[in-house]
């Protein structure tokens, strides 16, 4: 479990890590940031960069902020920094939720909010919480600069609408107003595990009617999936009575769910139906 | 005889542990830590495939990778390392590198030493090989049937290398008499202990005289010398062994021999100085390291009291690959096969079978928790079946203590015991009545509350006959289990003590500090332990089968009384005074008749060290104070050829009651524990502090193996949990406190009355756990037939029965 041969830069600048990143055109360039994924990766030799580019020592990029519509996180903001941030409870309070199931406090040390969604595992939590949330993903190359909403950030399993030659620099999460509500589900084997099946859900809710509900899984299918065409259910609704079983029949005809060697797709169906009934009574309230 | 314990002043003290001073300081010295100039570092090539006959190897652009210093295959490095040792009986032909044919996915088929383990890497990836692939034999079922290239090892001739049949006591009169049969089907899944250090060695070899100097974290010396010199074609005098510090054992690295034969061997190729470390993939797929894969039916029949009159068990093994452990495992479970229950009648019906995973090695219990997992959901299933109380039905069938020692059917005694006492105290502290009273505020929070009972024995004090006792013509009928230790009490009055056993992550050192200081009354501070390699060695079988301190106690307890002789003769003579009037008190020898003149320890070894023409002549004067004292196991007898009595090997009996209180979530499945109780009988207690880590220890692990683990292998014998992530150990956020007491029924038979404690919790956890779990889902009928208890398969196993 070693790596093989590689070269590592690690540039001071964007611009600089663009440069080399341009320059090495024909190699197998890779970014690094905490590598909680990418060591591990490298070590078994799935995966076998060329040349590694380290993010770390770039200023500004673990940056977290606000203005009077978004959150700015930088990509290497780690984990905890993002779990710990006042600025981020206050204005997106599902994202410290759902990092309580993610992983472990030293390995949310080191790993960054960016790697985490370039990673792209459908068990992972942020990118499906950032697809509940309508998150934006600021992506940059020499070529220029790109705005990408999550839905169309993450296409499928480990892969994401990233060029080779682009790095993300930031996420743009919109305010949560503040009739909006969220709720966090999940189970997994140990705690910190992945996911067999998490469930996000977030509504807004005016003078009692609702809109806009939205539910996010991970764990259960190869897709970061987000489900959000529920206004035919909630229409009208006051948030008290929106009808928990329609939406869990909703949800549960879009999924696929399949067995692994240790969790049969009969309880990931039933776990899954269970936390989403959870998650809506929650949101209920 | 037990000494009064007010006596005793260090014996039943929590002592700090000794063996932390340096591992709590990273001052620790592993396998790994060893470091030697020229070094070379090892990589191997794992097989892809569970059954392939390998075709032709290429490991030319292997070789001509810069930084590699020898790359073999499994046919040439077994021209100069013969097989593996092996228990096996007709032997069960193993290589540490595979020569011909691979068994299972992660077998070795080539070596790389390289100037490092990276380069020794790419080297690897280098290596072309050619197999011819054969359907792979996974399921032991289809293995007893399995013809052409699916028997595994042709010269044996079946994938069945053990097939036996065995009754004891009245066992067709007590069936046909029975009351009530009940009778349930088992399937007990592969587990691991996955220490955190996986499986090491550093090895050199100097061709000036032959010698090989071996460092490593496997563990028994003399199993070490002897066999590993046999397969490396040298005398056992031309290895010299080297313990380490361990990180963990539970019994794989008992009998771990490829790591340390394939450093040595490369070393002699290499001509330089060779280091092995396996990986966690290495460890996981070819470090010989998996528990017991069993299925059973089992049966216990009762009187219309409620009295237990038989039990049964048939027993069908998935060994893997090869069989080094024989039936050991077997052995184990037939130590307490009727558990702490007054039963005449026994039957016991094997058949160990290989398929294409890695091979059985010892795991913590070896194969006695199976065996009290199986009993105890049976006595759970009677009880069950009967509508009786299961405590009740415990309580009435428990040999009572005036009863011992107690002789079980197939010959093996429990020394002593008070299992109504444990019984009590566990029922004190779990307060059954309190959880029954919250069982229905929890059901409207979506929780169920269940509780579970495990009275289980814990045998201890392993001796060698289990291991070949089950076959007709056993090959080698080891009888020997011996423990040594060398006690030196330096001119400066100071205690050195050298033991030649590993450390495990048990508290060796701690246990003989305590020990010599109660024996030879010194102070702890006084005493300093060290550990001898083969070369100066004594002959020692080292921590296995929960056996260690009290084989320590026994040889200290000899080596002291030497001393003391010693001690007195030179004190005598100073002090003017008959021998036998001298008492020691705190490192102090004084007359018991006379007050006045005394000498300390550091006084009466200075004269022994450096005056001796202060003495008389003679023998017994001679200088320095130094004791060797060998201790054979307390109690063994041999067992008949015939089976019909398997003698005395496993006497050293403890008691455990364990009660698991669990809350289960009606949406997630997910188990938790609100309270757990246990309760242990381990004898005499040298160190109240060390016990209860070996019970809480061997409780985390038998949580995972209840709730958590599992090795799992695909229909095509590959191998599906290679990391830490997909074989889920549960971590200090998945185990509960544990509130730990003691009974203390001294052995009759050993130092000080001390039992082993070592495997303890493993013994006792998982029928607690299955139980408590069933008690959860009681309207639903629930009964756990197998582990580990996941959510997943508890959904899966609550539709069934619906
Ligand atoms: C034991 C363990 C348990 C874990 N449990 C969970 C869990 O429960 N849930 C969960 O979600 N995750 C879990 N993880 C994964 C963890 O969250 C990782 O840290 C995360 O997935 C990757 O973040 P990183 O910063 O370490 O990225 P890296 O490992 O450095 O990179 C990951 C990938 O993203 C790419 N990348 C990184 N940054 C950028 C960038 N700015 N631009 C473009 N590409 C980039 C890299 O090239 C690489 O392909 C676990 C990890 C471990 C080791």
């Amino acid at each position: 479990m070693k790596p093989p041969n590689f070269q590592y830069k690690r540039p001071f600048s964007i611009d600089e890590a663009l440069a080399i990143i341009d320059n090495c055109k024909d190699l197998d360039v890779r970014i690094i940031a905490g590598g909680q994924s990418l060591i591990p990766m490298m070590n078994f030799r799935v995966a076998v960069p060329e040349v590694l580019v380290d993010l770390g020592a770039i200023q500004g990029l673990t940056t977290i902020q606000k203005d009077s519509d978004f959150l700015y996180i930088g990509a290497m903001a780690t984990a905890t920094s993002v779990m710990q941030s006042d600025l981020i409870l206050r204005n997106a309070p599902l994202i410290p939720l759902a990092y309580e199931h993610v992983a472990h406090p030293t390995i949310r040390n080191r790993g960054t909010l960016g790697g985490n969604l370039c990673h792209c595992d459908p068990a992972s939590e942020m990118p499906m919480v950032m697809s509940v949330l309508q998150a934006k993903l600021i992506v940059a190359s020499t070529r220029g600069v790109r705005c990408i909403s999550a839905k169309d950030f993450f296409k499928d399993l480990y892969t994401t609408a990233l060029e080779p030659d682009e790095i993300l620099t930031q996420i743009r999460v919109p305010f949560a107003s503040h009739s909006t509500r969220f709720a966090f589900e999940e189970i997994s084997l140990r705690k910190g595990d992945y996911a067999i099946v998490g469930i996000a859900g977030s509504i807004e809710t005016k003078q009692g009617s609702c809109k806009n509900l939205r539910i996010g899984l991970c764990g259960v299918s190869n897709v970061v999936a987000c489900f959000d065409q529920f206004s035919d259910l909630t229409q009208g609704c006051r948030v008290e009575n929106i009808p928990t079983e329609k939406i869990i029949e909703r949800v549960r005809s879009q999924i696929n769910f399949e067995s692994t060697a240790s969790v049969s797709a009969a309880y990931r169906k039933y776990a899954t139906e269970g936390l989403i009934r959870r998650v809506v009574d929650r949101l209920r309230g | 005889m037990i000494p009064n314990r007010k006596n005793s002043s260090w014996i039943g003290a929590s002592l700090e542990r000794r063996e932390d001073r340096r591992l709590l300081k990273g001052r620790g010295r592993f396998a790994d830590d060893v470091s030697l100039p020229r070094m070379g570092y090892v990589a191997l090539l794992p097989s892809p495939y569970a059954n392939a006959r390998i075709k032709k190897i290429d490991l030319k652009a292997a070789q001509a990778l810069s930084g590699v210093y020898l790359v073999v295959t499994g046919a040439q490095f077994v021209k100069t390392v013969g097989p593996m040792p092996t228990r096996s009986n007709a032997p069960v032909v193993q290589y540490c590198i595979a020569v011909d044919r691979v068994r299972h996915v992660g077998e070795p088929v080539a070596a790389v030493v390289a100037v490092n383990r990276y380069i020794a890497e790419d080297a690897v990836e280098l290596i072309e090989v050619e197999y011819e692939e054969y359907d792979p034999v996974v399921d032991p079922m289809a293995s007893i049937k399995a013809t052409g290239n699916g028997v595994l090892h042709p010269d044996v001739g079946s994938n069945v290398v053990h097939k036996s049949e065995h009754s004891w006591g009245p066992l067709s009169q007590n069936l046909k008499k029975a009351a009530h049969i009940v009778t349930e089907n088992f399937r007990w899944n592969r587990v691991a202990p996955q220490p955190i250090e996986t499986c090491a060695a550093v090895a050199d070899f100097n061709p000036a005289g032959e010698y090989f100097t071996i460092w490593s974290n496997m563990s028994q010396q003399s199993i070490i010398g002897g066999n590993l010199a046999i397969s490396l074609g040298v005398q056992e005098t031309q290895v010299n062994y080297h313990l380490c510090d361990v990180g963990g054992s539970f019994g794989g690295k008992a009998g771990l021999f490829h790591v340390p034969m394939i450093a040595a061997g490369l070393a002699r190729l290499a001509k330089r100085p060779v280091k092995y470390v396996e990986d966690r993939m290495e460890h996981m797929a070819n470090g010989n390291q998996n528990g017991s894969d069993r299925i059973y039916t089992a049966s216990l029949s009762l009187d219309s009291d409620g009295r237990f009159t038989a039990v049964i068990f048939d027993v069908i093994d998935d060994f893997g690959a090869y069989f080094m452990i024989n039936t050991g495992s077997h052995g184990n479970s037939l130590a307490q096969a009727t558990g702490p229950y007054d039963i005449p009648a026994l039957g016991y019906n094997l058949k160990c079978v290989l398929t294409n995973k890695v091979q059985q090695a010892p795991y913590r219990g070896f194969g006695g928790e199976v065996a009290n997992f199986v009993l105890e959901r049976l006595v759970d299933a009677a009880a069950k079946k009967m509508n009786w109380d299961p405590i009740d039905l415990r309580r009435r069938n428990f040999i009572t203590k005036d009863n011992f020692p107690y002789r079980i059917p197939n010959g093996n005694i429990y020394d002593s015991g008070d299992y109504e006492k444990v019984l009590e105290k566990a029922l004190m502290a779990a307060d059954l009545p309190y959880w029954e009273s919250k069982k229905k505020s929890a059901i409207q929070k979506g929780k169920r509350i269940g509780w579970g009972i495990s009275t289980v024995n814990e045998r201890s004090v392993l001796s060698m006959t289990e291991f070949w006792f089950l076959d007709k013509s056993p090959r080698f009928p080891q009888t020997s289990s011996p423990e040594s230790v060398q006690i030196r009490i330096a001119s400066n009055g100071r205690a050195v003590v050298t033991i030649y056993a590993p450390h495990w992550g048990n508290s060796p050192e701690t246990m003989a500090v305590q020990l010599v200081a109660e024996t030879l009354g010194m102070h702890p501070d006084h005493i300093e332990v060290n550990y001898g390699s083969t070369e100066n060695g004594m002959i020692s079988k080292g921590p296995v089968g929960s056996r260690y301190t009290v084989m320590l106690a026994g040889a200290i307890a000899g080596a002291c009384k030497k001393l003391k002789d010693r001690i007195f003769t030179f004190a005598a003579h100073m002090l003017e005074v008959e021998k036998n009037e001298l008492v020691i008190r705190d490192e102090v020898v004084s007359s018991a008749f006379s007050s006045g003149s005394s000498l300390t320890f550091a006084e009466i070894s200075r004269f022994a060290h450096n005056f001796r023409l202060e003495f008389p002549a003679g023998e017994e004067y001679a200088s320095g104070l130094i004791a060797q004292y060998t201790y054979d196991h307390p109690l063994t007898t041999s067992p008949n050829p015939d089976t019909n009595d398997l003698g005395i090997f496993y006497p050293i009996v403890g008691h455990a009651c364990h009660i698991a209180i669990v809350e289960v979530d009606e949406i997630t499945l997910q188990t938790k524990f609100l309270k757990y109780v246990a309760v242990h009988d381990a004898g005499t207690i040298v160190n109240p502090k060390a016990v209860a880590g070996q019970i809480r220890g061997g409780i985390a692990q038998g949580i995972g193996t209840a709730l958590y683990e599992r090795v799992y292998y695909d229909d095509q014998g590959q191998l599906l949990t290679v990391t830490l992530a997909d074989y889920a150990i549960p971590t200090s956020l998945e185990i509960p406190d544990i509130v730990i007491d003691h009974v203390e029924t001294p052995s009759p038979y050993t130092e000080y009355g001390i039992k082993g404690c070592g495997e303890g919790g493993r013994l006792a956890a998982m029928p607690a756990i299955a139980a408590a779990i069933d008690n959860a889902f009681k309207d639903k009928g629930l009964f756990i037939r197998e582990l580990p208890v996941t959510p997943s398969f508890l959904y899966d196993n609550l539709h069934i029965d619906d």
